[in-house]
């Protein structure tokens, strides 16, 4: 199982993060995915969610997929 | 008009599961109604994505609470894209509308949707108690629509500028524009024609194909031409997002002189 948050960070709160947190965190390494251009968060056919997913299964890292701007 | 402030903003999951991903604007304040903004499906849900923020966005400045959300399979919400089912997403507007009811202690719940956003506002309004629709170019042929995809798709599998060789049919099975969209989905859009309407209704079109008649006359429905046309249906406008300002005035000004 894994437990998925979705907040607000930043100076000003003014991001918008979801993070993936698989069970046997704290994980070694974390990857964080960037929104790109016009897709938001869940970017291009909603790769960072496969991703995100991905990562779940491996169990390889905590992921964070943020927007920076166009939340 | 007031600024709302980005921490008005607030990203959550809800429902069975926490499947569903929603975004919350608010305002302070007791308030009567609230708008649930339904989302359209694959890239048409990329495209508009800005302007529903901005729609929220105004809709908060005005003290009118707004709930974004994403259906089960698309966007932030749990699910595989390939799961996207019509009763699905339905049963996700009735949900997102008690949600939304929950956070802003509105009684009235207006749904504002965008093409397939609107066909399924539609589609829920009865179960989902919504006091009004805004619907933006909505579906009202769902054979039509598989049928423009379906052109679409093919289009672009053997679009030079996109590809060096064409995508073989194959290749590009079970996808509308690199969204994966089951035979059961297609299948239910196919079959998509609304009923009568039974809350009252506007619909914006900017396509200049809808008449009054076209959700019969069991609520009134109100037909309002927006221009520019939409360019939904143009390969080269794909990756362009969809903003429109006379939308967010025509959707702000509706609720605002809605009950």
């Amino acid at each position: 199982m894994t437990r998925e948050q979705a907040f607000r960070f930043g100076r000003a709160q003014h991001l918008v993060g979801i993070a993936g947190i698989p069970d046997n965190s704290p994980a070694a390494v974390g990857v964080i995915v960037l929104n790109a251009g016009l897709v938001h968060r869940i970017g291009p056919f909603r790769l960072h969610y496969s991703l995100h997913y991905a990562n779940f299964i491996t169990q390889l890292a905590t992921i964070l997929y943020l927007s920076p701007r166009n939340f | 008009m007031m600024i709302t402030s980005p921490e008005a903003e607030l990203p959550f999951y809800f429902g069975d599961d926490a499947a569903l991903f929603g975004l919350f604007h608010a305002t302070g304040g007791p308030v009567r109604k609230a708008v649930l903004l339904c989302p359209p499906l694959g890239q048409d849900q990329i495209r508009c994505h800005r302007l529903y923020r901005q729609l929220a966005n105004a809709l908060a400045g005005e003290g009118v609470p707004a709930l974004r959300f994403d259906y089960y399979g698309t966007g932030d919400s749990a699910g595989d894209s390939a799961e996207v089912d019509w009763r699905r997403c339905v049963a996700d507007i009735v949900v997102a509308a008690d949600e939304l009811r929950r956070r802003s202690g509105a009684e009235r719940i207006i749904a504002f949707g965008a093409r397939l956003g609107g066909s399924l506002a539609a589609a829920a309004s009865t179960a989902a108690g919504l006091a009004g629709l805004v619907a933006w170019d909505p579906v009202l042929d769902g054979s039509d629509y598989v049928s423009r995809l379906d052109a679409m798709q093919s289009a672009l599998r053997q679009d030079g500028q996109r590809f060096m060789r064409p995508r073989s049919a194959a290749d590009v099975a079970e996808q509308w524009l690199g969204f994966a969209v089951s035979e059961r989905l297609r299948g239910q859009i196919g079959a998509w024609r609304p009923q009568a309407s039974t809350i009252p209704t506007l619909v914006l079109d900017s396509l200049g194909t809808v008449s009054d008649d076209s959700h019969g006359r069991a609520a009134p429905v109100t037909v309002k031409a927006l221009q520019p046309a939409v360019p939904w249906h143009d390969l080269n406008r794909l990756e362009v997002a969809i903003l429109s300002h006379p939308l967010i005035q025509s959707v702000t000004a509706h609720v605002r002189a809605a009950a």
